[in-house]
Formats: structure tokens, C-alpha cells, sequence
């Protein structure tokens, strides 16, 4: 299972089932009822989560039978003055509460590998699709998307300098190309460039406070959790 | 259209900080709902600082009902909140959110229309980009998942 934080598209009306897919849709914290009967069923909120209780208690939820709602047109205004500390204060705390989430609700260790899903052909389940499932020796996640594949070359390029291999340098240098690319142009607006890679500067900064979090927090529970990062 | 026969009561609730300059204006918005709720709690999660002015400016518009919850974290302040809300349905927002006028109206209709609906998720926005460049940032990294 995994906690997709990166897409608010849902289609109005009942949300994915968390028992049919790996994906679990939630409702955050500012914007959501509930019926008291349900809440009291499942035991309301988790005091063992320090980030994502709100994650938490609608996978409880769900796998208790209960379904839920997306009405789009409830509309709430933050209006919290943002600031860039608060950006990455922001990421890494859902990074952070991640690892035990995942250990919490995936029982048994396992390594899992994810892609996005397609979440408008395929509605129920959607947003990431498990690709690799593998009984590990530990708790293993990692969603593939050009944030992760652009590191992953980086490093291969690192060694490849290191060892003199000018095959694993053609090769990691071909892929960092690849996928820093697709990462840095796929929200980019060539008519308004400036602003452009300074958004994408911001988006690189969340993803990776968000990468962060989720690396501290996993040491402390033995959880590897490479999550779904802001551009799959 | 509603299957069930009588009207479902409503708890509006809200876990608070060291925010009481800002928790006015959502508690405005919550007077000015279509759907008055039957009762506003409000559980202050062991705050520095005092809401007093903040709460007497609104107990006679609004049926406000104020707690201190002295364990911290987020997870038992919104326990004591399950535990304090005497209504069918508790509708949770944040203490630096404003709510549009129908929002309470249309997040409780959907659980007349079935009885295993046990959550319902609005939708929530930022502001739009007029202010600094970090929250056009908000506004466009919102929009761009949305897309």
C-alpha cells in the first residue's frame, strides 16, 4: 500500500476502495466530516501518528467497509500567509509520517516498486500501480519517478567518474539528461520562462524536503520509503 | 434524493494553536453558513496564548463550545474532539481555514443519501497568486495536480 499525497484530482463521488488497490485515497484534515458512528467504530484517530492521522483514519475506514464521499464542491480557503520555511517544514513532515504508516499498514516487510497509475482510464483503484512485490528482510518502497531515476543517474555518473568507465558515464549521463529533463519541463511554461524555473526550483525543494523526512523517519523504524514524489 | 428520515446533526470542529488572531475569521465564516450548525468545537491543543477575546466576541453568534486539551499532538486533540461533539456528524476543519458560505450544507448532504458514507472530503484551495511568489507556487502546484 501507498499513501499517494500528490493527487487532489478525484472524480466527485465515492472514492477508491483501499482493499481494491495499493493506493489509498484520503481526506485531509481541513476539509472533511464524518459520522460519528464510523469514527467510533474504528476507534478515531491513531495518537501514535505524529503527521498523517488523516491518512491514517481514512485507510481505517475504508477497510472497515465504510465508504468515502468527494464532494468538490465543499469548498475551503486556507488562508495561512505562506512562506518558503514553511514549505519544506510542510514536506517533510508528510515524508515524515510516512514510514510508519507504511509499516503500520502493510503488516508483513516486503520491497514494493511502484509507477503512476492512470487515475482517468483506470478510476478504481488508480494514482500508483505496484509493479515489483517481493518478500524483503525489511520494509521497502520505492516509487519510480524521474525525481528518484535523476538521483539514481547522478550517482551512477559520480562512479563512473570515479572509476574511469566511460561506458557507466555515457550511460548514467544519457539518463540524468533523460529524466532531469522530463522532470524540469513538465510543468514549464516557455512563455513565462523566469517563473517557470523558479517554480520548478520550489517543486524541487518540496520533493526533496519531502525525501528527506521520509529517509530520517525511516531510520528510526526501519522503513527504506521512496514515496510519490510531486512530478511522477 | 434522502433516503433517511430526519435531519442529521451537525458538530462543526476545530483543534487550535497559538492562533488566536487568525481563528476569528473562520469563526465568522461558520456564522455565515447556509446550514447553521447545532454546535461549534472549538479544542485549544495547550496554546501559549489566550483565546478569551476571540471566543466571547462569537458565543452569542455562534453555539460555541471551548476545551483545552492538554496532551499535545494532533491525533488527541481531535480525540477529545470525537469525545466533546455531541451531533451525528462532526465536520472537521482547520483553525487557519475559511470556509465558503454552502460549505457545511453540501459536505453533510451527501451522508443522506447513503447510510455507509462514513467520511466526506471537500475541496480545499489557497490563495490566488496575488501575494508573495511562494504562494503563487501553492496556487500553481495545486492546480497542476489537479489538471
Amino acid at each position: 500500500m501507498i499513501i499517494d499525497i500528490t493527487r487532489c484530482r478525484y472524480a466527485p463521488g465515492y472514492m477508491p476502495k483501499a482493499a481494491e488497490g495499493f493506493f489509498n485515497p484520503f481526506f485531509a484534515n481541513a476539509n472533511v466530516a464524518f459520522r460519528r458512528e464510523a469514527l467510533e467504530a474504528v476507534g478515531g484517530y491513531d495518537d501514535r501518528c505524529q503527521t498523517g492521522e488523516d491518512v491514517d483514519v481514512s485507510i481505517r475506514l475504508s477497510r472497515a467497509g465504510w465508504e468515502l464521499w468527494y464532494e468538490p464542491a465543499a469548498i475551503i480557503q486556507h488562508q495561512e500567509r505562506y512562506t518558503f520555511p514553511h514549505l519544506l517544514r510542510q514536506w517533510f513532515g508528510y515524508g515524515w509520517g510516512q514510514p510508519w504508516l507504511y509499516k503500520k499498514h502493510l503488516g508483513k516487510p516486503r520491497l514494493q516498486f511502484y509507477v503512476a497509475g492512470d487515475p482517468v482510464k483506470n478510476p478504481r483503484p488508480y494514482g500508483a500501480k505496484c509493479v515489483l512485490d517481493l518478500p524483503f528482510f525489511c520494509y521497502g518502497l520505492v516509487f519510480l519517478s524521474a525525481y528518484y531515476l535523476f538521483h539514481a543517474a547522478l550517482l551512477g555518473l559520480i562512479i563512473g567518474v570515479i572509476a574511469h568507465s566511460p561506458i557507466t558515464c555515457k550511460i548514467a549521463g544519457a539518463a540524468a539528461l533523460a529524466s532531469g529533463l522530463y522532470y524540469a519541463t513538465i510543468r514549464f511554461n516557455w512563455r513565462r520562462p523566469l517563473r517557470s524555473i523558479g517554480m520548478l526550483g520550489l517543486r524541487y525543494a518540496a520533493d526533496t524536503a519531502f525525501v528527506a523526512g521520509a529517509l530520517v523517519a525511516g531510520v528510526r523504524h526501519g522503513v527504506v520509503l521512496l514515496g510519490a514524489t510531486r512530478t511522477r | 434524493m434522502m433516503p433517511s428520515e430526519h435531519k442529521l446533526t451537525v458538530s462543526v470542529v476545530v483543534v487550535t494553536k497559538d492562533r488566536p488572531g487568525i481563528i476569528g475569521h473562520l469563526l465568522q465564516a461558520l456564522a455565515a453558513q447556509s446550514l447553521t450548525p447545532d454546535e461549534v468545537i472549538v479544542v485549544d491543543n495547550n496554546s501559549g496564548v489566550s483565546y478569551a477575546a476571540v471566543f466571547d466576541a462569537y458565543r452569542d453568534r455562534l453555539p460555541l463550545r471551548t476545551f483545552v486539551e492538554t496532551t499535545p499532538g494532533i491525533p488527541a486533540a481531535r480525540n477529545r474532539c470525537i469525545r466533546e461533539a455531541r451531533c451525528e456528524i462532526l465536520a472537521f476543519t482547520d483553525d487557519d481555514c475559511v470556509p465558503e458560505p454552502r460549505w457545511l450544507e453540501t459536505i453533510v448532504e451527501p451522508f443522506y443519501r447513503d447510510p455507509r458514507i462514513g467520511a466526506v472530503g471537500g475541496h480545499t484551495t489557497f490563495h490566488k497568486g496575488q501575494g508573495t511568489f511562494i504562494e503563487q507556487y501553492y496556487w500553481a502546484d495545486r492546480e497542476a495536480v489537479a489538471q
